[in-house]
């Protein structure tokens, strides 16, 4: 019990949480990203994909409902956190600059909220196709075989202008928040010390880089109409 | 040279406070800046107001007790200096200059720009040394130790204890003061029998205390006048979630 | 006054252990009935506060700083001496016994300071035990390295931060005995005076700086570990908090005062830039193994340092001291600095200040070097002047920087008041006239550590217990005492602030009482404080109340402090007719201008008692009695 209340309710017990989840939904977000590379393999590749991915019902719903659950836990530990930074400084400063506190950790918690609601519209709309009545509706030959044609909604989905714009938003989000988190994630855990510091700080940097010009590629051939 | 200076006035822990203008008057460049609010006190004492309180004491960079933000930076803008060792040629005629007391709730304002610390003190009674009474310990190089690792203790031991890492971090975090002392006495072989109980009980404290947590910004050893690195955070984490693991928890 | 130094019988070398043997104890069951107060949390005051309430006292500790880690001691940089022999260069006990007595000018008790030497192994011990990171070798060994004044290396170091690792030490341990509430702490305290009852110290008062309150504190014993008197002098490389006021108030409870006239000026300090100076930054010594130190020929040169040529000039230590040149010890080397300013050669704005120059070393020896053994103090000195060493040499002069004399103690560290004991830089037992580098922290930890918690128990075991009560007549006269006098200074509504006059306090001192004493400028001194006491109680000038945060009445508390005191320092100075150690008569010196002792009638300490306001203090006699050591001539040509 002592153990769960080291955790869950100390400043370093909620480090590791937030490391631990962080851990876990980077992981998420470089395969959801990798997936969807597919894209440039044309549409019988991402298909076939989007088949294997729903093959098992169970795995596929206890993988969305564990992820859910990190997700929460992130969220909910993250605000109690926040709420407690705030407390923790009643009066700010007059002069307010922080001038050694870099961007990125500045943004932690909006462009956190802003991923928060972006993944909320991103579900609802893509995966449960309840904005746009009739987007994930379309189907394609695989084989002999009719299944959802997951290449062209995303290409129609995405390359609608506002939405590819919310990709493109959220994408900035999103790299902004791992800029920061994914070196964190070493420092929380008690891994960054002075030897590894450096390649900690270029391999974390290098993967944000090519997760934001991966997400963004997506957008911007839909957009451009380059696949179609 | 002169300078605009707004300073924050507080007559007392329950009074509300507020930032007030004054000039400072020739200040020289050779002057150090608290030797500048020196001769503005003067000044003020000479008109029959209240002079601007705020804390120093060896004015040599190493008690700690000088504890101002000049323009949003704790010590103000040289790096790896206290404001006491801080020279005003840094400054230029006409400049206009902020200076705040330390902001965080376990700091409360006794005046002006003197806040009550005690917290540290009280975070480092809760395990911030090794258990030893005085005599019979035994010869001093009856234990060698690593030249890396002293170095290392060294390199934390190094704090000043004066709250610049949490008036500098946006959540009033304390963490790199504690992991400063957690970290010179983990890398000792004398410190290690206590080394889980020390940092279970240090953090336990410090939690109380309310100060903030850590989100991993580094503007703690940015503005650290004796650059303590925040590894030692990182080491201090590691060392958390030992202690917790072996059930350190479980000993009050 | 009778000074009985009660030094124990039997030869020297085993004086203190027969003391431990024989002296008497409190058992353990009856230790924590006794309570005791201590005053200042440095390395003597926080060690002593520690090991009491390891031994099982109860203990209350003041300090005047917001944490107990702040205290002085923090800023000692060099390092601390003790008889290790790690090296194997010959050191022993002996030895540094004998070092420390030589370098005080054969002006220390040889058996305090026997016992100064014994103790210092176990104070090493003790401080790696606690997890003080001492420099090491990479065979994981202490490493030591050599201090002014020793031909062998006994200086255990940490970084250019050995106080602060020392002092953090002793911080630790106290905490822990605060955590397991046996010793309570009381920061932005500040005591006021002490209280005697029927001849016993038995209290002290205090004021808490935060709400103004003034209360009472009773105890068995009163230790006061508040170091030195140096800010007297304004300038000095103390902490701008550093005050005599315990001492002081002590002295005027019948504790009596030691040689105050021995001061110690350190030659290496960064000169004064101007009116607004709050205080002086002292530079390792060390600069001056490969610095030359200079002036122009010509009074009154003004020319950049760089375009004045080699033939104008004055290399004066070199010249004046072939075989020492720049490493001439402290005292002589201050005294020469004070000559050639005097004669209107000194450099910078304020003509005091002379060069040490560092051109030819970087010429031999190659920039590269010169920053790796120095880097930290050309940082240090860009730092505070803006200057770059490398480019320009340095300008530097002596300040004040310790203070070898305090209250009088016996050899069980208590003074003359039974029950008041004195510890580190706050007694006067083991410097002499001058003490050696490296040697504070070592008196401060042993008195703390191992030597009063001893004496203590001694006096304990020896003495009738009773506490009495803080409502007791003594208590309530003493808090009316200093009452009066915080609202006697709040109410001269005069003109002039605390500051204007303890920095012409200061400077009458230097001129007069400082390097260079004479009859004359002591006389003169005498009369001038008494005319500067007089304007400071019509025309002190304060704001604020008492019943709050006010640092200007503390500080003109303090100042008030010194007014008095300045007068008995010049006064000691004056009666001491001879030069020795850091006290220098310009009447009494040798034909090369070296220190001339008069050991026929100046082999004593000299300790000042109290008669009362307006009286004349008495001068008595503690008589120096050498069975070891053989008094000599310090020569340094």
């Amino acid at each position: 019990m002592n153990q769960i209340k080291a955790i869950f309710l100390s400043s370093v017990g909620r480090k590791y949480i937030m490391a631990l989840t962080g851990a876990a939904l980077s992981a998420f977000v470089f395969v959801h990203l990798l997936g969807n590379l597919q894209l440039f393999l044309g549409a019988e590749a991402l298909n076939k994909y989007a088949v294997l991915l729903k093959s098992n019902f169970a795995l596929l719903w206890g993988y969305r409902l564990g992820l859910g659950a990190i997700a929460l836990v992130h969220i909910v530990v993250a605000l109690s956190l926040w709420v407690e930074n705030r407390a923790a400084r009643p009066q700010k400063y007059a002069v307010n600059t922080q001038p050694y506190t870099d961007f990125a950790s500045k943004m932690m918690v909006c462009g956190g909220v802003a991923i928060f609601f972006f993944v909320l519209w991103h579900i609802l709309d893509l995966t449960g196709g309840v904005l746009r009545p009739g987007l994930t509706d379309a189907k394609a030959m695989l084989g002999d075989k009719e299944v959802t044609d997951v290449y062209h909604i995303v290409i129609k989905g995405i390359g609608h202008p506002v939405a590819g714009l919310c990709y493109l938003i959220a994408t900035c989000c999103l790299a902004l928040h791992l800029w920061h988190g994914l070196e964190s994630i070493f420092q929380s855990l008690g891994l960054r010390n002075k030897v590894y510091y450096m390649y900690i700080r270029w391999i974390t940097r290098a993967a944000v880089l090519f997760l934001f010009v991966g997400m963004c590629l997506i957008p911007l051939v839909c957009m451009l109409g380059i696949l179609k | 040279m002169n300078l605009n200076l707004k300073v924050w006035r507080q007559k007392n822990e329950t009074s509300e406070g507020e930032m007030k203008s004054y000039v400072a008057k020739d200040v020289s460049p050779d002057m150090s800046f608290l030797e500048m609010l020196d001769v503005v006190n003067e000044e003020l004492i000479m008109k029959g107001e209240d002079p601007i309180a705020f804390d120093s004491d060896c004015r040599e960079g190493i008690c700690g007790t000088c504890s101002m933000v000049v323009n949003g930076v704790p010590h103000g803008p040289q790096r790896g200096t206290t404001v006491c060792q801080l020279h005003m040629r840094h400054f230029k005629d006409g400049d206009s200059i902020a200076i705040e007391p330390w902001r965080a709730k376990p700091f409360p304002i006794l005046k002006d720009l003197i806040t009550n610390r005690q917290a540290f003190d009280r975070i480092l009674q809760a395990g911030g040394y090794i258990s030893v009474n005085t005599g019979n310990v035994g010869d001093a190089n009856a234990l060698p130790i690593a030249k890396d690792k002293a170095d290392q203790a060294m390199d934390a031991a190094a704090c000043i204890g004066c709250g610049a890492c949490v008036a500098a971090c946006k959540n009033a975090s304390a963490m790199l003061f504690v992991s400063a002392k957690v970290g010179h006495l983990g890398f000792l072989p004398q410190g290690q029998p206590e080394r889980d109980r020390r940092v279970w009980r240090m953090i336990s404290q410090m939690d109380k205390e309310g100060f903030g947590n850590c989100t991993n910004t580094y503007a703690c050893e940015s503005v650290c006048p004796k650059r303590i690195s925040a590894m030692f955070i990182s080491r201090m984490n590691r060392d958390y979630a030992m202690a917790v693991a072996k059930g350190e928890c479980n000993n009050l | 006054m009778k000074l009985d130094a009660k030094i124990p019988g039997g030869p020297l070398e085993s004086k203190w252990s027969r003391y431990k043997e024989e002296c008497k104890l409190v058992n353990p069951a009856n230790k924590r009935k006794f309570s005791v107060i201590v005053v200042g949390t440095g390395l003597a005051g926080a060690s002593a506060a520690a090991t009491l309430g390891e031994m099982g006292y109860n203990v209350i500790c003041f300090c005047y700083q917001d944490s107990a880690r702040r205290a002085h001691s923090i800023a000692a940089q060099g390092g601390i001496n003790a008889a290790k022999n790690y090296p194997s260069d010959g050191d022993s006990v002996h030895r540094l016994f004998y070092d420390t007595i030589k370098g005080g000018d054969f002006r220390a008790r040889e058996a305090n300071v026997h016992r100064l030497a014994e103790v210092s192994n176990n104070v090493i011990d003790q401080c790696v035990a606690q997890g003080v990171p001492f420099a090491r070798e990479y065979g994981g060994l202490l490493t030591n390295r050599s201090f002014g004044g020793t031909q062998v290396s006994r200086t255990f170091y940490a970084r250019g931060q050995t106080g602060q690792q020392l002092l953090l030490g002793a911080y630790q341990a106290l905490s822990r005995q605060v955590a397991l509430g046996k010793v309570k702490v009381f920061s932005r305290t500040e005591m006021l005076d002490l209280v005697v009852v029927d001849g016993y110290a038995k209290g002290i008062v205090v004021r808490d700086m935060v709400t103004g309150k003034i209360s009472s504190y009773a105890a068995d014993a009163v230790v006061l570990a508040t170091g030195g008197y140096g800010n007297t002098f304004f300038l000095s490389t103390n902490a701008r908090g550093c005050n005599a006021m315990a001492v002081w108030r002590s002295y005027k409870r019948g504790a009596g005062f030691a040689n105050p006239c021995y001061t110690q000026i350190h030659p290496t300090c960064i000169p004064v830039s101007g009116d607004h100076q709050s205080k002086l930054t002292l530079m390792s010594e060390s600069l001056r193994n490969d610095g030359r130190v200079w002036v122009p020929m010509k009074k009154g040169d003004k020319r950049p340092p760089n375009q004045i040529p080699e033939n104008e000039r004055d290399y004066y230590l070199e010249t004046r001291y072939p075989s020492f040149g720049n490493l001439a010890p402290r005292d002589v080397t201050s005294r020469a600095a004070k000559l050639v300013c005097d004669a209107g050669r000194g450099v910078g704005a304020t003509g005091l200040g002379v060069y040490l120059d560092f051109s030819e070393a970087i010429g031999r020896l190659g920039r590269r070097t010169i920053e790796e053994k120095y880097g930290n103090l050309f940082e240090m000195y860009e730092r505070i002047t803006g200057e770059d060493a490398y480019e320009v040499p340095m300008r530097i002069f002596p300040a004040i920087h310790y203070t070898m004399g305090g209250l009088w103690v016996d050899y069980n560290l208590m003074s003359t008041i039974p029950g008041l004991f004195v510890l580190g830089e706050a007694n006067f037992s083991d410097h002499g006239a001058n003490r050696l580098g490296a040697s504070a922290l070592m008196q401060g930890l042993s008195d703390g550590y191992f030597v009063l918690p001893t004496t203590i128990g001694n006096y304990f075991g020896s003495s009738k217990k009773f506490v009495p009560s803080t409502d007791a007549p003594e208590f309530k006269e003493a808090e009316e005492r200093v009452i009066g006098r915080l609202n006697k200074l709040m109410s001269i509504k005069g003109s002039r602030t605390p500051t204007s006059f303890h920095r012409e306090l200061g400077k009458l001192l230097w001129d007069n009482c400082g390097m260079a004493r004479s009859e004359q400028s002591l006389k003169t001194a005498i009369k001038k404080i008494q005319v500067i006491r007089d304007e400071f109680w019509k025309n002190l000038k304060l704001v604020g109340a008492t019943d709050e945060l006010n640092q200007t009445l503390e500080y003109a508390n303090r100042v008030s402090d010194y007014m008095e005191f300045a007068e008995l320092l010049c006064k000691d100075a004056l009666e001491r007719r001879e030069s020795c150690g850091g006290h220098f008569r310009v009447e009494y010196q040798t034909e090369d201008n070296e220190a001339k002792r008069d050991d026929e009638n100046f082999a004593h300490v000299a300790v000042w008692e109290y008669k009362g306001e307006g009286k004349e203090p008495v001068r008595n006699v503690e008589p120096l009695n050498y069975e070891v050591v053989k008094m000599t001539q310090r020569s340094y040509k």
